[in-house]
């Protein structure tokens, strides 16, 4: 997850071939056609064509969704907003202006987040780990 | 074997992917329901105008989008409050705000052409960043289609939690709008286009193409070609890019 939020030092992050990844999609939304260039020749030589189709894809389908987000001012869904919100506070993307369409857990929502998420994150974890 | 949207890629483009993005590219040009089809061909025209516009760069590297004053390089079709709604979205989409919303319809657009707006200028950016990051030319504008907006209202109960209404049940002849989503309820993110359900429609098929189906999105073992980990890497990574929270 810091791996993406922070960018590629040259850590896959667990994921296979995770840098290169985070580095394709930082290359095409900033418009660095130098890197993007490099990128492209990275992702067929040591993925393939296919990998290299969906790559763009989804790059193109986050491009669109981000800004439908933000432009209609979406709040987070109460079950992400339970799930991810010692997460959100470690990665301080709470700074980002469209944190401000979500508002803040009162003390009441904040204890039935904790524990939920004792509960849930086991099983996501489990659902992770079949995924690999 | 390369696909008609697709004939000048260096690999071959999946025919789902490449058949939803032409369907949805050909339904730009035609009447839509607040715009025409002239109006938004023009508004894919500006999209791309805004890649270029030195207004919007000036802005870019100010503290705040409202400290500099000055006019959008534009086509000139659309009315003012559309333009810099289109270069906003398209240039800044770390910023945008509810002060921004609130300016858009104080210039005169109201909430449903809003909408419609931004589905296609999402639809125009989307479509461009998928060829600028296979390295191909950016698919020709469509030619408009004559014809009248069909200026028909969404059908069922509203959701006033974001900027623009949600359609939170739909009902009449939008009744089967959610009818894919494998939830109990429809993730804000599904219902964000719904004031315009035509375009929420469009959304739709092409995210599934994009990125995931519905029934794929809830079971984790499911992937395309990159795994589940890659996947929601290269997510995260543009979202974090483009600072969205959601």
């Amino acid at each position: 997850m810091r791996l993406a939020v922070e960018g590629s030092n040259g850590s896959d992050g667990g994921v296979a071939h995770g840098a290169l990844l985070s580095n394709f999609a930082t290359a095409a939304v900033t418009g660095d056609n130098t890197a993007l260039e490099r990128m492209r020749r990275e992702i067929l030589d040591k993925l393939g064509p296919e990998e290299f189709v969906d790559a763009a894809a989804l790059v193109a389908h986050y491009e669109k969704m981000d800004r439908i987000a933000d432009a209609t001012g979406l709040p987070l869904d109460a079950p992400m907003q339970v799930l991810g919100g010692e997460l959100r506070d470690s990665l301080g993307i709470g700074k980002f202006t469209s944190a401000q369409n979500t508002k803040a857990a009162g003390p009441v929502l904040s204890a039935l987040q904790r524990t939920l998420r004792a509960i849930m994150l086991p099983v996501l974890k489990h659902l992770s780990a079949r995924a690999k | 074997m390369s696909h008609s949207f697709y004939p000048d890629t260096p690999v071959p483009v999946r025919a789902d992917l490449a058949d939803a993005q032409e369907q949805e590219w050909a339904r730009l040009s035609q009447p839509g329901t607040w715009w025409d089809g002239r109006e938004r061909v023009s508004i894919a025209a500006e999209v791309r105008l805004a890649q270029t516009c030195s207004f919007c760069a000036a802005r870019k590297s100010a503290l705040s989008p409202y400290a500099v004053q000055g006019e959008h390089d534009s086509e000139g079709i659309l009315p003012a409050a559309a333009v810099e709604v289109i270069h906003r979205v398209t240039t800044d989409p770390q910023r945008l705000s509810r002060t921004f919303y609130d300016k858009a319809i104080e210039g005169g657009l109201t909430p449903e052409q809003y909408v419609e707006l931004i589905g296609m200028t999402v639809l125009t950016v989307s479509v461009d960043a998928f060829c600028r990051s296979l390295g191909i030319d950016l698919r020709p504008l469509p030619e408009p289609q004559a014809g009248e907006p069909s200026r028909r209202k969404a059908s069922g109960k509203l959701f006033h939690g974001a900027f623009v209404p949600l359609l939170a049940k739909p009902d009449g002849p939008d009744a089967d709008l959610y009818k894919d989503v494998p939830l109990p309820v429809a993730p804000n993110i599904v219902r964000s286009l719904s004031l315009v359900p035509d375009e929420a429609r469009g959304l739709q098929k092409l995210a599934q193409a994009e990125y995931l189906t519905f029934d794929d999105l809830v079971n984790f073992t499911a992937q395309r070609s990159l795994d589940r980990r890659q996947t929601e890497l290269i997510a995260t990574r543009v979202s974090a890019l483009n600072e969205c929270f959601y």
